[in-house]
This record gives C-alpha cells, sequence and structure tokens, in this order.
C-alpha cells in the first residue's frame, strides 16, 4: 500500500495539515493511504457491494469537508474510521425500512463449542465470512460490526444509534446468535465439502 | 467469572479480528473522482493570487507609464522654454542692436544646424542648467552687443537646434546673404570648438530681473496663416485635473464555469448554449466620472444562465448498435435551468490612453467591480479589462469602443441547485466621454 503519494508529506500530521488546507495533492495521499482499508470497514457494515461504494465516497465527502475540525493530527486513523462507521449508521438510519427481525433466535441452543466457530471462522475466506455478516439484518449487522469486530461497548453503541444499552445487548444477542446458525450451516457445508 | 456467554463472544471477537482487522480492497476506480466534485470548493486563493498579480502588475505599468511621461514631459518642457526664451531674446537684440548682431547670429545658426555641431551644448549643460543657459543667453543679447561673433557663440550653443533654426530663420533668412564668405569661415572655425563661456555661468541674473521687456509684435514679417475651419479636427481635452462624465454600454456573452457535486444524486448530460447564442447574451450599462485616468462607475447589468442537466436514475438501457456492440444508456430525469441575474454593481478602473488626440487615441483598462443580485440576492466579484479607440466627436467630448471582458474569481453557490458558478462575460464596450 502507498502510504503517501508524494514525499513532500513526511509524516502523516503534516499530510494531515495539508489536507486542512484543501491541498489537492494532499488529498490524493490521503485518499491513497485509507481507501483500502476503509473500503474494507464499508464492506462490512453494508449490505451490498453498491451500498459500501456509496458509504465510502460519503465517507470520504465528510471527512475531506470536516478535516478543519481534527485537532490532533495524530488521532487521524481513528477519527477516519468513525467517520466511515458513523456514515454508515447515517446510511442504514435513512434507507432502512422496518426491518422483520426474527424473535425466535433468542433462545436458541448453540450446538457447537465457543472454540469450534472460531476455526470455522479461521477456516472461511473473507469473501465467503462478509457474504455471512451482510445477509444479516441491518440493525444485527451493524451491532455485531460494532461490538464483534470494532470493539465498541454497548453503551458507546447505545449512543451511537440511539438506543437503549439494553437494547443493544439484546440485539447483539439475536444477531450473534444469528450470525452462529449462519456459521454453522457454512460449517457443515465445508465439512460435507471435504 | 466469565459465562460461557463471555468465552463464546471472546472466541468470535478474536476469530473476527483475525480475519479483519487487516482487511483491505479496492475501491471503484471513478470514486475519488466523485468524491473530488462533491467537496466543497475551497478558499479560491489561486484565483486570489492571480487577480492580485494581474491588478498589481496592472497599477505599477500605470504608475510607472505616469512617472515616466512626466520625466518626458519635463525634459521636453526645459528645452521649449529654452528655445522660447532664445526666440525672445533674439527678437530683443535684433531690435536693440540692429541688423549686424542678427546677421552673425544667423551666418551661425545656418551654417552649423546639424547635431553634431550643437554637441559642445550637451557638454555644457550638464553643468549649467538650461534655465541658466537662457537667462544667460537672453541677457547676453539685451545688452547691446558690441562684438557679434563674441555673443553669438554661447547663444548658438544655448539654443535648442530645431527650434532655433524655425524661429531664426522665420525672422532673419532675409540676411543670409549679406553675410561675406571670408566673415563666415571665422564664424565656423571658431563656433564648433569653442568651450563654455565662463562669463555665462557667473552672469549677475539679477541684472535680468530689472530690465523691461516687451514682447510684442516680435514677429511682423510674418505671414498669417489661413487655415479653413472644416480641416480643423477636434481634439478631445484630457483635463487631468477636470472630472470627466461617463456613459457607457455593453452587449456581453455570458459564459460559467460549473462545479458540480455528485453526492447522492448523480449528475449527467450537461447542455449548455452554443458559443454564441441570444439566451446567453446580456447587457451592462455604466455611468461615472473619470479623473486623472481613475474611473468610478455604477453599473446595472443583466444577463442568464441557461443550461439543461439530467439526475441520474437507477434505470438502465441497453442499446444495440453494429450488431455486436452494445451501449449502456443510465436514464435520467432533465431538469432546465434558466438563471436571470440582475446586477447593480459599483466600480473602478484605471485607464491609461495613447496614440494621437486628432486621429483618436487608443486606451486599455483594468479594474474591479462588486456587483449585488437583485432577483438573486447574491453578491458577485469582477476583474475586468478592456481595450479599444477614443473617436473625437467635439472638443468636449468622445466615443470610445472596443473588447471587454469581466471574470468572477470566486465561485458562488446556485440557489435552485448545487451547483457553483464562475461567471465570465465577453462582448463589445462602447460609450461617450464628456468633459465637464
Amino acid at each position: 500500500m502507498k502510504f503517501f503519494l508524494s514525499k513532500k508529506f513526511s509524516n502523516l500530521a503534516s499530510l494531515v495539515k495539508a489536507c486542512q488546507k484543501q491541498d489537492p495533492s494532499a488529498q490524493t495521499a490521503f485518499y491513497e493511504r485509507y481507501k483500502g482499508r476503509l473500503t474494507g470497514v464499508c464492506q462490512r457494515y453494508a449490505r451490498t457491494r453498491m451500498e459500501a461504494e456509496d458509504i465510502f465516497q460519503e465517507a470520504f465527502i465528510k471527512i475531506f469537508n470536516n478535516i478543519q475540525d481534527l485537532k490532533d493530527p495524530d488521532s487521524v486513523d481513528s477519527w477516519v474510521k468513525v467517520t466511515v462507521v458513523r456514515t454508515a449508521i447515517n446510511y442504514y438510519h435513512r434507507t432502512t425500512k422496518q426491518q422483520d427481525l426474527n424473535g425466535s433466535i433468542d433462545n436458541m441452543d448453540i450446538q457447537l463449542e465457543s472454540d469450534d466457530y472460531g476455526k470455522i471462522i479461521d477456516q472461511l475466506n473473507v469473501t465467503d465470512l462478509l457474504a455471512i455478516i451482510n445477509e444479516l439484518p441491518d440493525k444485527y449487522r451493524t451491532i455485531i460490526n460494532l461490538h464483534l469486530i470494532d470493539g465498541y461497548t454497548h453503551a458507546e453503541i447505545g449512543e451511537l444509534l440511539s438506543i437503549p444499552d439494553a437494547t443493544s445487548r439484546s440485539q447483539f444477542m439475536r444477531g450473534r446468535n444469528l450470525l452462529l446458525k449462519k456459521l454453522e450451516l457454512k460449517g457443515i457445508v465445508h465439512h460435507e465439502n471435504f | 467469572m466469565k459465562t460461557s456467554e463471555d468465552k463464546l463472544n471472546e472466541a468470535l471477537r478474536a476469530a473476527l479480528k483475525r480475519k479483519f482487522d487487516n482487511f483491505e480492497d479496492v475501491p471503484n476506480p471513478s470514486a475519488f473522482q466523485k468524491i473530488r466534485a462533491n467537496l466543497k470548493p475551497g478558499p479560491q486563493w489561486k484565483y486570489l493570487f492571480f487577480t492580485l498579480i494581474f491588478v498589481s502588475v496592472a497599477i505599477i505599468g500605470i504608475v510607472a507609464d505616469q512617472h515616466f511621461r512626466k520625466d518626458d514631459i519635463a525634459k521636453k518642457a526645459v528645452p521649449l522654454e529654452a528655445a522660447e526664451a532664445a526666440d525672445t531674446k533674439m527678437n530683443v537684440a535684433e531690435m536693440k542692436s540692429g541688423t549686424k548682431t542678427t546677421a552673425a547670429k544667423l551666418a551661425l545658426n545656418s551654417k552649423n544646424l546639424t547635431s553634431r555641431d550643437i554637441k559642445p551644448t550637451a557638454i555644457l549643460d550638464e553643468n549649467t542648467t538650461a534655465r541658466k543657459a537662457t537667462l544667460h543667453a537672453f541677457s547676453e543679447n539685451s545688452k547691446s552687443s558690441s562684438s557679434a561673433v563674441s555673443n553669438a557663440e554661447p547663444e548658438s550653443t544655448f539654443v535648442n537646434p530645431q527650434l532655433s533654426e524655425k524661429t531664426q530663420f522665420s525672422t532673419l533668412k532675409k540676411d543670409v546673404n549679406s553675410i561675406p564668405g571670408e566673415r563666415y569661415d571665422e564664424l565656423l572655425s571658431n563656433s564648433p570648438t569653442s568651450s563654455v563661456d565662463d562669463r555665462a555661468l557667473n552672469f549677475d541674473m539679477s541684472k535680468i530681473d530689472n530690465q523691461t521687456v516687451t514682447l510684442t509684435s516680435i514677429n511682423p514679417g510674418k505671414p498669417d496663416i489661413n487655415v479653413p475651419e472644416t480641416d480643423i479636427k477636434p481634439i478631445v481635452k484630457h483635463g487631468n485635473g477636470n472630472f470627466n462624465w461617463l456613459i457607457n454600454a455593453a452587449v456581453l456573452q455570458s459564459y460559467q464555469i460549473l462545479t458540480v457535486p455528485s453526492g447522492a444524486q448523480s449528475f449527467q448530460n450537461f447542455e449548455f448554449p452554443s458559443t454564441f447564442s441570444l439566451r446567453s447574451l446580456g447587457y451592462k450599462l455604466s455611468v461615472g466620472v473619470e479623473k486623472k485616468g481613475f474611473q468610478f462607475m455604477l453599473h446595472f447589468s443583466r444577463f442568464q444562465q441557461s443550461y439543461s442537466y439530467e439526475i441520474a436514475g437507477n434505470d438502465y438501457v441497453v442499446q444495440t448498435f453494429d450488431k455486436d456492440h452494445f451501449k449502456v444508456i443510465r436514464q435520467g430525469t432533465r431538469v432546465s435551468q434558466d438563471n436571470n441575474f440582475r446586477l447593480i454593481g459599483v466600480g473602478v478602473n484605471k485607464q491609461v490612453s495613447w496614440g494621437n488626440a486628432t486621429v483618436g487615441k487608443y486606451y486599455a483598462s483594468a479594474g474591479l467591480e462588486y456587483s449585488y443580485g437583485m432577483i438573486r440576492k447574491q453578491s458577485i466579484g469582477w476583474v475586468n479589462a478592456g481595450i479599444g479607440k477614443q473617436f473625437p466627436i467635439s472638443r468636449n467630448s468622445s466615443l470610445h469602443i472596443g473588447p471587454y471582458a469581466e471574470f468572477s474569481p470566486v465561485k458562488f453557490s446556485g440557489s435552485g441547485d448545487p451547483f457553483y458558478y464562475q461567471p465570465y462575460r465577453v462582448g463589445i464596450s462602447a460609450g461617450l466621454r464628456l468633459n465637464k
């Protein structure tokens, strides 16, 4: 990955400062630095690749238009990621209609041991795993991403999604169980293939 | 104590993090272009920078031009004064000392009117001012001269050669043939190589202050020149100290640089009027005053921006052409924009002119203008420039006409659309300048 397109940006802080001055070459370098990683984040939060592209573009527009507000250039990595996550959340707030969330998975029996799910995940390639996550309903997918992968607490998730912590917890449980179910199915398929 | 739920969550978290922590993918190749198109336009430092450079160069040019012009006028004024004084002096001397002195001067001048022979003048003038020289010459001649040759030498050196030639010949040409040949040679041998007459420099100028000189009828013999009135062309006065009234009208073709953001909506298939179109034709009326080349103007102008575009939808039509070739067309909803602008504004311009006043001077002007939209309530700044020619109509008025262009260096946002505009207008400007 090309971290810096131009040699004139010797460190991250100078790159950010140049972006704050709306220097086009700095914006290009900044884009090159983050495009791959943020595309990956967008694909996790989005339902389809097209939606991921929309979120990606919208997030980068927000980043470039609001980078002046970033006080500490060294914290740009986390700021960029938070911006992308918030953009994805807003995207589905705008576009998601009432989804029929499955209540029957609340008390689903867990068939496998904890380590077995880990093994299944390790055996899957990223594309397949992404496909499983993308299949989850929007709210579950968002909370799974936020809590399991991006490390947000339920309090933070409640704040981000404007929901109570308890709702975050319950939706996470349902989402996780649905994910496990899908992983089990995938695991069985994989076992059968082998 | 960790529950089985916690263990499960941790196992999942660890496995997912391993997969996704360094996960990257390639975005759509056209994504960055779309992002760039959507960014807020930054401060237009580039345009402001070039505008400032342009204005600075124009101001420096104007100031330098005026500075050197003043110097030229001053340089021309001194020899002219000297020549006039010399002319006066010669006539006075002529009256006082009679034909002998005059004949000697004429002899000297008639033989030595080339610039080569006048060279000592330049050397002389380095150490004495022209005015002193004039006064010296005047005083020398105002005295009753006893020796025509000794007086004639310094006089001839101080007189502007061309003017002295004209004036002296006009009054004294009848005496040219009366000088004997040997006297001529004597004068020639003395005049070109002679050094500065120190008496000239040490002359007591107070003497001349007390002298009364009557300058009436100094050239009684000159024939009158009758020029028919029809042959006299008006020369427009350009009084630097006075105000000139200006009335101007311009016909301008409007264009714009359009910045299109994409964002949530995509826009496509823009259509603009042709390069020369009646729809984008506007006008500009201006009145104002001018002093010392600075024009302070009030403007009223009108122009129209017409274009149409499509808001891209999600439907695609595949068309077949040449059997195996397909063309995918994204369907869109067409939107037409007709933005009318009526602007009132104030501006300041600097105009410089050059050339012959009798046949019409050429001019160039540059300036800045601030306009306010009466319909769209928007402020627009302009940088303008024009060149052209002034044709004298009468002594107090002239017509000027020439190409004119103005450009807005700063983008402004549209009111009913998401675009940003930078208008520029090109056309012909004509007007009247009325001297007070």
